[in-house]
This record gives structure tokens, C-alpha cells and sequence, in this order.
């Protein structure tokens, strides 16, 4: 099994199913009940007959009944588009775990829910390179190539988050739910990227990732910090006040990101690293009504 | 404050250097380490509003350079040798006299004299060195040894602390007194001195405003005098010096109050002073009672001014003087006058019996004016009654009839009799005299009228010593006379009651004692020859002195409430006088018998100019001024062992700092 999931968390993952807001047209019949009208085993209304309707669904006992034509409808079951992009930056690569490794963790665990209920996967990196390789999985069966992909996401994808979702969007033209997994730590920002994702509609989650040495860094004494994406260097001597001014930009800038996302309708987390993924998918994707 | 600068300037110049090196060694060796974190995004914008004052934010950040820096400027600090010239005391034993009597009340230096006086004197402790001692003598008019010799402040500083004013005078020469007693052990005689184990040089400062009296020629021995001066040379103070009573001579119901107010200021004042009358004490000091009179007066520049007040119907009371004026002595701005019931003459009347002067002495009038004794002339010859009559007994002795062997410490009245003195004559009996001239101007003679007297039958001229004053005179010569004795008065009149017939019987000689006259002349008698006083002023006290009562009750104590409300019991002494000496507060003091009775009233006031001219002056010991503790006595205080000890304590907060890594 891989180290990405365990086999507790997939027993777990089984009962669950992933939940979209939104009505989609899936493209494939699926297990996934559907708002519209189809062809399923499921009675849900009566219509009028109006000519050009199929003949097989007119209901022949009720015209016995009443001579006139009605048409039984039923509901229509389809599959569900879920991707997920996650940030293979440098700087997600810090942290113990790496919060890499737990945004792959989270992928893996949402991709298996969806693969469980017939849904159309998608899990790929920021990277042009990532993006290639990504494949569109369905069916539980294609769990160990999910697997394998995320596996092979390393860290070194240094683009901007703008092109990454650009990239994603010319790619995959559906809709459906997009998992965007990121620490958001881009200095030209994360909002342009995100109004891209708006502009298609589709249902947004955006799981910002934090370690814990970013929100209470274990610093003391003079230092030159030293950019991890661009080789910037930021002078510090690391005191009482600087540190309390840092938690405090820190505070404000996952308050903003928050207030970004709620504000045009999409779901924002704040994703520890020292939150186990399990508990994070059981409770706080439940909570927020991702998954079910 | 003041330095003494101790290095050349070159030498200043190079220690300049080294603040401006110490910073430039820090930005110099600071070695940032690296650290490869996943972004400075954050970092950067932490940074952005911490920039604004870069530099600052800098120093701000190494506490180790500030300390540093710190350290550098103390040394420069202790370099400069800051210091003070304060006062330094003499020696190695010291005695404080200070000053608590009533100027040291005195506001013009806040909150008042003694208070200054002994933040003064605390002060002066503290200088005290590790072996020197001291002690605390306070006096006013007596000197009293509140704590003796010590090395310890504490206990010195405590006992200075709870000193008190008094309303007293002041006397330093008691305090010398005192002092010198410890001071010089074989001239340890005066009242309340103590002796010393060993006899040692002491420095004595005197804390005082200089309101005391000369002191004369006084041996200090082996005592060093400073004068600490208290009080301001501007300090200005009106006060009432004197204030009494005195009956009207022409008016016997009439009351007059006389006050005496003194401006020891040197600009000429105006102040309004007012008169309160109460039953008691408490209804006199009733500020929501009106006053009974106002005036204004203009007291001269250091003059004096005098103001009476006429009183009707007074019998008894409390009259207060307020001065409505704030100066730097409140104490004196008021002054207390109790009037007491009149007290009834003591009379004796030596008569052969069966006379109408007995029966005029035994009317109500008369009876409330004087206590009337009625003796048989056989008792001139005896010993009791000579006893009594040189003793001052009685007031009046009034010989009808009858002469005494000598003359008695009491006025007279001779009624148809000599004197035994042989100044006095009569002239040859004489029939039919006839009244002429009356003298009513005199109180003897008042209201007197002899128009309906028919006729005195016989009579005789009256010639008087040297000095004699005709009251009444006749057809035949004077009649009645009147004589000054050494303090005393005897009158003579020639017209007696009675007269001896031929065969020796007793016959009436006139009508006299059945018109109203008669009566109203004895009355008149009592009255001036009684000294009788219709009002009489109580006797006024100096704060703390010993009051002797003299009561006429037989009681064996007394209440007396003083004007706090107080009530003191006093027994009677052997000397048959009630002694009482707690008198330390101003005010209206009441004696009250067994049954709760106001027997006798007597007043405390201050009514003392030296006390109340707080202009402060400098004290003389014989001669010689005493040289005030300031002038000479001046040392330099150094603080640079104190800031040296700085440096090193942030020294030692560096280093710990330093080791331990701490951050602000």
C-alpha cells in the first residue's frame, strides 16, 4: 500500500462521497443521482405528451384510464467531475510532514472517494510537465495509477499560480468541483488565478497549507532568509516585536485569502499540517460540504 | 547639581569616541546567519511597517548595544563627579532643640514652621554617619527630652515626626539648659536635665524662628550652637495682645471691654474685628451666631491700635474677639473674655444692738450684695476677731457706736465714733445741724436726698486726715468723710442714731432710718465700701501655666471643662486652693461644683507679643549671635560611587543577557 494512504483511511474513505453544490452534466452515467430527468429505474413525475416525445415512456395505462397521453419521467444518474490541482512549488516543500506530502495526501484521499463512486478524476500538478501527464481516471481499479502519479509529483514546479490554473483551465474545459491546494505564498498573488477559476463556474475549494514553523517560526538571533522559489534574501534580527508583527501579517493574510474565496462563493480552508488528514477529510471537508 | 570635571579635554575627546566605535563594531561584526525559508512574502511585509525607522528599529532590536552604550555614558557620568553641597553636620553628637511653641503655628513657610522645621531636622538625620547619635529635645516655655541620645535614625526620625505644637511662649534658655546638662556634666542642674555617661562635645541646633527671649549670659562649655532659621521675612500677623473688662464707674450696669491689636507686619493694615457673646463657650465660638458688634481698624505699620466695646445687662457669659483677617498666625486672630457672677462682700457690723442699720443690711437687696456678720462691740477685744480683721477676712467693718483697738485690713464705716488712728476728730456736739450739700456725684452718695428728714437733733463736724473727701456737709462743718488707708478707705459720719438723755437713756436723735434714703445710703455703702463689683472679669491665663482656684464652695472637687470638652477632675490641695495645669488649649475654661454647677469661668489666651511677631529674627546666646547652621556648614555630596554602582549592575545584566539569549 502506498505511503499515501493507509488502509484505516481507505476503509474510512469508502463510506464517503463527494458533494458538488452545483448541478453538472456528467458526460458518462454514473452512481450519482442527478437533478435532471433521465433514464433510470427511479419514477420522479408525469408530463404531457407532445409529439416527437420517445413512445417507449408513454405510460399506456393511463391512457387506458384517462385517453389521453402522458409521459412517465425518471431521474437521471451521472458521474461527477472532481479535480484536483496541487502547488508543487519549492516552498511546498518545508515542513514535517512536507506540506507537499499532505497536499498529495489530500488529493489522494478525495480522488479516492471519487473513483469509489464511478466519478471522473482528475489529479495534476501546477507544472506544464505535471499537466501532461496527468490522466483522467474513473472506476476504483485505477487507484494504483492515481497512486503512482501523485508518487512522482515532486517539488522544483516554480510557476506562478496564474499559469498553473491557465494552463488547467485550456486543459480541461468540463465542470465540476476543483481542489486547489496551495500555501497561496505567490509574491505576484494568488487573486488574479483564482477569478480564472470563477470565470468557469465551477465548484472551488481552495485548501491553503500551513505548517506549523510558518505560524510560530522558532527563530532567534540575526538572520538572512533566504527565499526558497526565487533566492530573495530578507534581513532579520529576530525580536520580541518582530515576531508578534509577523504572526500578526501572517493572521491577516489567511483572513484575506478567506474573505477572497467567501466573497465569490468559494470554500476556503486553512489546512495544518499537523491536522492528520483523516481528521481534516471526516471532519472539516464534512463540516463544509465536500464530501458526505 | 554640580560637576568636577576630572580629565583633560583630549582625554574627553578619545572617551567620546568610543560610543560612535561601539556602534560601528556592532553593525561591523553583525554576521546574519542564512536561512533558506519556503518564502519571504510574509517576511517582506512583516518588515515593510517595522522599516519606517529602520535605524531605530535597529538599536531598538540589540538590547546588548544599548546596554553597552548605556554602561559607556554612566562611566562618562561618574567621570564628571556630579555632586550637591549640602549641609554637613559638626561632629559627631548632635542635639536638636526645636522650637514647638506658638509661632511655630505659624503658616507662612508650608504647611507651617514646625513642619519645615522638621523636615529640616529629618533631614539633618539622615546626614548622619555610622557612630555619630543624636537626641531630640522640643521646648516652648519648658524643655522636654523626647528622645535621648542614639545611633539609630529610625527611632529619631519617628520621634521627630510626632511632635506637636503647642500655644505656649518659648524660652531657649530652658532648652540650654537642658542641653548643656548633657552635655557639660557638672552644670547638670537645672529642672528636667539629665546627665550624660561621659561628658563630650555635642553640636546643638537650635530649630527655631528666633521668637524667643534674650538669653543672658549662658556658659555653653564644651556645646557648639547652630541656629536652623525657620520662617519667612515677609510673614505677616495682626493679633489681639490684650482684651479685658471693667466695670463702668459712673454706670455700675454697664460693662466695658477694652482690646489691644498689634500689626507686626511692616505695611499698615485694615481689619474688621468682631464681638460674639455666648452663655456658654460653645454658643460664644458659634460662628452662625451674629456678632453683637463690628468695627474696622486701621492698625499702623509694627503700631498697636486699642478699641472698646460698651456692654449693657451683662451678668455672666463668654465674650470671643475674632480679628476676620488670614494671616500667618491664625492662633492669635481670637481672644476669649469670660465674665463671672459678682461675688457678695463680706460685712461686719459691730453694733450694741437694737439699730435700724441692722435692719437695712437685713433686706433682700442688700442681702444678695453682701454676707452680713452682726458682732457685740465686747468682741473687738478678742482674738478671733483680731485675727479676721488683719487677715483681710472681711470687706467692710462697719463700728456702729464703738471704735476697734486698731485699725483692720478692711474699708470702714465709723458711725458716730473715731477712728483709733488719731487722724480723725469731731468736732463739739452740736445741736440741730442741718444738711446743706450732698455729693452725689460720688457712688456713696447717689440717689441720696435728705429733704424729708425732719431733723437730726444733735451732730458733729468731722475733720479727716490729709487727703479727705467731704461727701455730705452741714451747718456745723462736714458730716460725712471720707479717707484713703494704704489701699483701703474709711468713712466717718457725725450723725448718729441715737443719743443719751440727761439721765443717760437711749433716745432716737433723728427720722433718718424711716425715710428711703437710709437704706439706699447703706446699699451705697456696701456697695463701694464692699467692692462690690457688678461684673467681674475672669482671670485670663497663659497657655500652660498652673491655675489656682480659690472657690468659696466647700466641695472637695472640682469639674473643669476645657474647651475641647473635656472634663478634668481636681481635688482640693492642702492649701485649700484647687491646682489645675492642663490648660494647654485656648479658650473659655469652665469650674463646675459637685452638682454640675458653673461656679467660676477663667480663659486661656495667648496675649503674647513676643510669640506672635513671627517675624523671624536670629538668636543671641549672651552676646554673641549664633551662627546659622547653613553658612558654613556646607559639604560636597558626591554621587559618582552611586552610578559607578549602576554601571556594574547593567554590567551584570548584560552578561546574564548576553548567556542567556533573551529577546525583547
Amino acid at each position: 500500500m502506498s505511503e499515501l494512504l493507509t488502509p484505516q483511511l481507505l476503509n474510512k474513505l469508502e463510506r464517503l462521497e463527494l458533494v458538488s453544490r452545483k448541478i453538472f452534466r456528467g458526460r458518462l452515467k454514473g452512481e450519482r443521482k442527478s437533478r435532471r430527468k433521465g433514464q433510470s429505474v427511479e419514477f420522479t413525475d408525469f408530463r404531457n405528451y407532445v409529439p416527437g416525445d420517445d413512445l417507449r415512456f408513454i405510460d399506456w395505462n393511463l391512457y387506458a384510464r384517462l385517453d389521453r397521453l402522458f409521459l412517465k419521467l425518471f431521474l437521471e444518474e451521472e458521474d461527477l467531475h472532481f479535480y484536483a490541482l496541487i502547488d508543487s512549488s519549492n516552498s511546498m516543500d518545508f515542513g514535517d510532514p512536507t506540506k507537499l506530502h499532505y497536499a498529495k495526501q489530500l488529493a489522494a484521499a478525495l480522488g479516492f472517494i471519487g473513483l469509489c463512486r464511478s466519478d471522473r478524476v482528475r489529479i495534476s500538478g501546477m507544472g506544464e510537465e505535471s499537466q501532461q501527464r496527468a490522466l483522467t481516471l474513473r472506476g476504483r481499479h485505477q487507484l494504483w495509477r492515481m497512486l503512482e502519479y501523485l508518487e512522482k509529483l515532486e517539488p522544483g514546479e516554480n510557476v506562478p499560480l496564474l499559469e498553473g490554473i491557465q494552463r488547467f483551465c485550456v486543459r480541461c474545459p468540463g465542470r465540476g468541483i476543483v481542489v486547489l491546494i496551495s500555501d497561496l505564498l505567490d509574491k505576484s498573488g494568488y487573486e488574479a488565478a483564482l477569478r480564472l477559476l470563477i470565470a468557469r463556474e465551477m465548484d472551488i475549494f481552495v485548501f491553503q497549507v500551513m505548517t506549523e514553523e510558518e505560524w510560530d517560526p522558532p527563530l532567534t538571533g540575526d538572520l538572512e532568509l533566504v527565499d526558497s522559489e526565487d533566492g530573495d534574501v530578507a534581513e532579520i534580527s529576530v525580536s520580541r516585536a518582530l515576531l508578534r508583527r509577523y504572526r500578526e501579517t501572517v493572521t491577516a493574510f489567511v483572513q484575506q485569502a478567506k474573505e477572497f474565496c467567501t466573497r465569490r462563493g468559494m470554500t476556503h480552508l486553512l489546512a495544518r499540517t499537523d491536522i492528520p488528514v483523516d481528521q481534516f477529510v471526516g471532519n472539516y471537508l464534512r463540516e463544509r460540504g465536500l464530501v458526505r | 547639581m554640580n560637576f568636577v570635571n576630572t580629565l583633560a579635554p583630549w582625554q574627553w575627546a578619545v572617551l567620546g569616541l568610543v560610543p560612535p566605535a561601539i556602534i560601528l563594531l556592532y553593525f561591523l561584526k553583525l554576521k546574519r546567519q542564512p536561512l533558506v525559508v519556503p518564502s519571504t512574502y510574509l517576511w517582506r511585509r512583516t518588515l515593510e511597517d517595522l522599516h519606517v525607522n529602520s535605524l531605530w528599529q535597529r538599536l531598538r532590536s540589540n538590547l546588548l548595544l544599548l546596554l553597552q552604550l548605556l554602561i559607556i555614558f554612566l562611566l562618562m557620568g561618574a567621570l564628571l563627579r556630579p555632586g550637591r553641597r549640602g549641609p554637613q553636620l559638626l561632629g559627631h553628637r548632635f542635639i536638636f532643640l526645636i522650637d514647638v511653641s506658638a509661632s511655630s503655628q505659624a503658616t507662612d513657610v508650608s504647611p507651617s514652621r514646625l513642619e519645615a522645621g522638621k523636615r529640616q531636622v529629618a533631614d539633618m538625620i539622615d546626614q548622619m554617619e555610622s557612630g555619630d547619635s543624636a537626641m531630640v529635645v522640643q521646648f516652648s516655655d519648658r524643655a522636654e527630652i523626647v528622645q535621648n541620645y542614639t545611633q539609630q535614625k529610625r527611632p529619631l526620625k519617628e520621634r521627630v515626626r510626632v511632635l506637636r505644637p503647642t500655644a505656649r511662649g518659648s524660652s531657649l534658655q530652658e532648652a540650654l539648659r537642658v542641653a548643656s546638662g548633657l552635655a557639660n556634666p557638672s552644670s547638670a542642674r537645672g529642672e528636667g536635665a539629665e546627665q550624660s555617661e561621659e561628658a563630650l562635645p555635642a553640636t546643638v541646633y537650635v530649630v527655631s524662628d528666633g521668637a524667643v527671649p534674650e538669653v543672658g549670659d549662658f556658659d555653653v562649655g564644651n556645646l557648639t550652637l547652630r541656629h536652623v532659621p525657620l520662617g519667612s521675612p515677609k510673614a505677616r500677623n495682626v493679633a489681639i495682645t490684650a482684651f479685658s473688662a471693667d466695670r463702668n464707674p459712673d454706670h455700675p450696669g454697664q460693662l466695658d471691654l477694652f482690646a489691644r491689636l498689634e500689626n507686626f507686619s511692616s505695611q499698615e493694615v485694615t481689619v474688621q474685628i468682631g464681638l460674639r457673646y455666648g452663655e456658654t463657650p460653645a454658643e460664644a465660638v458659634d460662628t452662625r451666631r451674629p456678632y453683637l458688634d463690628v468695627k474696622e481698624v486701621r492698625i499702623p505699620a509694627r503700631g498697636t491700635s486699642g478699641e472698646g466695646f460698651r456692654m449693657e445687662d451683662v451678668q455672666e457669659g463668654v465674650f470671643v474677639l475674632e480679628i476676620d483677617l488670614h494671616d500667618d498666625l491664625e492662633l492669635d486672630n481670637r481672644a476669649f473674655l469670660a465674665i463671672n457672677r459678682p461675688e457678695r462682700a463680706r460685712v461686719l457690723l459691730v453694733t450694741p444692738g437694737d439699730t435700724p442699720i441692722e435692719t437695712a443690711l437685713e433686706t433682700r437687696a442688700a442681702r444678695r450684695l453682701a454676707q452680713v456678720e452682726v458682732a457685740d462691740p465686747k468682741v473687738l477685744k478678742q482674738e478671733s476677731y483680731q485675727q479676721k480683721a488683719d487677715a483681710g477676712v472681711y470687706d467692710l467693718i462697719i463700728y456702729d457706736r464703738c471704735s476697734p483697738p486698731s485699725m483692720p485690713l478692711a474699708n470702714t464705716l465709723f458711725w458716730g465714733a473715731l477712728p483709733p488712728d488719731g487722724r480723725w476728730s469731731f468736732g463739739p456736739k452740736e445741736s440741730l445741724p442741718v444738711v446743706i450739700d450732698v455729693d452725689r456725684s460720688h457712688p456713696i452718695c447717689q440717689f441720696l436726698n435728705f429733704d424729708d428728714v425732719l431733723a437730726f437733733l444733735e451732730g458733729h463736724a468731722v475733720k479727716g486726715p490729709e487727703g479727705a473727701r467731704s461727701l455730705i456737709s452741714g451747718s456745723i462743718g462736714d458730716l460725712l468723710v471720707l479717707a484713703p488707708r494704704e489701699g483701703y478707705e474709711d468713712a466717718v459720719l457725725g450723725l448718729p442714731l441715737y443719743r443719751q438723755s440727761e439721765q443717760g437713756d437711749k433716745l432716737p436723735n433723728t427720722d433718718w432710718p424711716r425715710r428711703t434714703s437710709f437704706p439706699v445710703f447703706l446699699l451705697n455703702v456696701v456697695r463701694y465700701l464692699g467692692r462690690v463689683q457688678f461684673y467681674s472679669a475672669a482671670p485670663n491665663v497663659a497657655p500652660g501655666q498652673v491655675v489656682r482656684i480659690r472657690a468659696s464652695t466647700d466641695a472637695r472637687q472640682l469639674t473643669i471643662v476645657d474647651p475641647r470638652g473635656r472634663r478634668h477632675k481636681v481635688e482640693r490641695s492642702r492649701e485649700n486652693v484647687f491646682v489645675f495645669a492642663d490648660t494647654e488649649a485656648l479658650g473659655t475654661y469652665l469650674v463646675e461644683d459637685t452638682e454640675g454647677e458653673v461656679v467660676r469661668r477663667f480663659t486661656v489666651n495667648l496675649f503674647a507679643p513676643r510669640e506672635s511677631d513671627i517675624v523671624p529674627r536670629p538668636i543671641e546666646v549672651g552676646a554673641d549671635r549664633v551662627e546659622p547652621a547653613r553658612v558654613r556648614d556646607l559639604r560636597r555630596w558626591e554621587y559618582w560611587k552611586w552610578i559607578l554602582l549602576l554601571a556594574l549592575v547593567i554590567l551584570a545584566l548584560e552578561w546574564y543577557i548576553y548567556n542567556r539569549r533573551v529577546w525583547i
